[in-house]
């Protein structure tokens, strides 16, 4: 039996090794009743992260943020797994991993870039001490950002060998995942992160115009994607002197 | 990844002596830059692009200046011009806008493309000559940068500036892009508004702005058109606004285009309701034939009782 949590992992490429990502892969080709389940989640998790912010009290917010650090330690020392014995129903799974996934959401990005300044390169580096040291939530930020970033690019890397119809489909949920993050980043007063990814959006609609199938725009895509997780990995590295 | 400086500017300048070839292959096929995937000798160069986001800026803007005045193909200028965009100093900001007065098409698309990621007030300020005195791609990829950077207000000037109606048709989809609610709600009051104005409303869900524009005293092909798209809004109040907008029109177009919206919005209680209080057999037969096309329950109510009657 696979459960909704390990669905929503397998959605976003994260918290699954090699074997489980296989498992899952392999049983949703075969099932359509669990392909059926995966996109009736994602489409909660879709329709959750498009409802309007409403103010999360602190002591909640931060009762989330450390589960969500606390897993990201787990995926560090990952060991053998107990088999899962006490399940959600699926109505409060869905409602509590889209729950985490608006909050990871608005949480990485508000913590992210801020000061926005920290995260645009200047010139010369002022290198402040307090900056320096960075805000306290760089992990969650950097986990839920690098989420967003390499699974767009993974699956852009993967349109080539995927079905016409796959494509398609593919292109359209990267579409729509994009402009929540960039809806997101607003939201959390982030205008330098939520301008690249609009900046992306002309690019991601001309491709689903095409069916997926540009080499050019998924090219241009990808470098782009790459360069921005190279100055999310230089910020975390340098971050007083090249973001 | 982590190249030094000298190793990137080495791989980049490796780069542009084997794209020489490709340059002249480009030309002989006629594919521009821009519409192609990187070849391998472009491969590298981009990949050193990239490790250029690991340098300080102050290391990395050298290079990158290099790579521009120098002989790298268009397309890894492109991309080095989206590079440029993530380095916040002021002489970043100057490449940018004097490329963006380049007459290479593909790399001043692509620095106004960065202008507008860059989100620098004043540089974006001065697009608005670059927009006036542009062709339609130039105007468009103004308008884009805009977007990009959230820039309601010179969208909005776009448009009530517009001097044909493409162009303000263009400005206006934008702002419904934006979901510039008030801007468009200001081109409502203008008078003759356009129909560009009428789609964008209809996306953004404006009834009462649609609405002033269908009882308004505007052009009639637009009133129609606006009545029309009232259907795209769904819900209670768009169902009302068009029995009303129905019942109370005497002009066939107005009707008829409520009669639409109704069909595209599927209120089939709203047209039954109408059939049940049409007095002449020509309008009962007129709604009758627009609840048949709605396939619905209604319609079936109302076969059955026409036939009836019978």
């Amino acid at each position: 039996m696979i459960t909704d949590d390990e669905l929503i992992l397998y959605y976003y490429r994260d918290g699954l090794d090699a074997d489980e990502r296989a498992r899952i892969g392999a049983a949703i080709s075969n099932d359509p009743q669990l392909a059926q389940r995966l996109q009736s989640l994602v489409a909660h998790l879709d329709a959750a992260a498009a409802m309007p912010e409403v103010p999360v009290p602190a002591d909640v917010q931060q009762r989330w943020k450390s589960a969500l650090d606390r897993a990201a330690y787990n995926d560090g020392v990952r060991t053998a797994r107990a088999p899962r014995t006490g399940r959600f129903s699926l109505h409060w799974s869905m409602a509590a991993a889209a729950a985490v996934a608006v909050v990871a959401i608005t949480l990485v990005v508000r913590t992210a870039t801020h000061p926005s300044q920290e995260r645009v390169a200047e010139v010369p580096a002022p290198a402040p001490a307090a900056e320096a040291a960075a805000t306290t939530e760089t992990p969650a930020y950097e986990r839920g950002l690098k989420f967003h970033l390499a699974s767009t690019e993974q699956r852009l890397a993967g349109l080539g060998s995927a079905k016409p119809e796959e494509r398609a489909r593919l292109v359209e949920t990267i579409t729509a995942q994009n402009r929540m993050y960039a809806l997101a980043a607003d939201r959390a007063g982030e205008p330098q992160l939520a301008r690249v990814l609009r900046a992306f959006d002309p690019i991601l609609e001309s491709l689903a115009r095409e069916g997926g199938d540009n080499t050019a725009n998924i090219a241009q895509l990808s470098f782009e994607l790459r360069v921005m997780q190279g100055r999310l990995k230089a910020g975390a590295d340098t971050p007083s002197t090249t973001l | 990844m982590h190249f030094i400086p000298t190793t990137l500017a080495a791989l980049l300048l490796a780069g542009a002596a084997s794209a020489q070839t490709v340059v002249s292959e480009s030309r002989v096929i006629q594919v521009k830059n821009s519409d192609r995937a990187p070849t391998e000798a472009e491969e590298l160069s981009l990949a050193a692009l990239e490790g250029l986001m690991a340098q300080p800026a102050d290391r990395a803007l050298p290079i990158i200046k290099k790579v521009l005045a120098g002989s790298q193909t268009t397309l890894v200028k492109q991309r080095a011009l989206f590079v440029l965009s993530q380095i916040n100093s002021p002489e970043a900001r100057d490449i940018l806008l004097q490329t963006s007065r380049s007459a290479d098409a593909d790399l001043r698309s692509e620095a106004i493309r960065s202008i507008g990621i860059g989100g620098d007030g004043k540089a974006l300020d001065s697009l608005q000559a670059i927009y006036s005195a542009g062709n339609d791609d130039v105007k468009e990829e103004v308008l884009q940068a805009w977007l990009i950077a959230g820039r309601k207000e010179a969208v909005y000037q776009a448009a009530l500036n517009a001097k044909t109606e493409d162009e303000a048709s263009n400005a206006i989809r934008i702002l419904g892009a934006m979901n510039a609610g008030d801007e468009l709600r200001k081109l409502v009051d203008r008078p003759n508004a356009l129909s560009g104005l009428v789609d964008a409303l209809a996306i953004s869900g404006d009834l009462a702005s649609l609405r002033k524009i269908a009882e308004g005293s505007g052009e009639k092909s637009v009133r129609v058109e606006a009545v029309r798209k009232i259907g795209i809004i769904q819900g209670d109040a768009a169902h009302a606004a068009l029995r009303e907008i129905y019942s109370s029109n005497k002009d066939e177009e107005i009707r008829d285009a409520a009669l639409q919206g109704m069909l595209i919005s599927g209120d089939d209680k709203g047209v039954l309701a109408l059939y049940q209080a049409a007095k002449t057999t020509d309008e009962k037969r007129e709604l009758l034939r627009t609840l048949t096309m709605m396939d619905s329950d209604a319609a079936l109510k109302a076969i059955d009782a026409a036939l009836e009657k019978k």
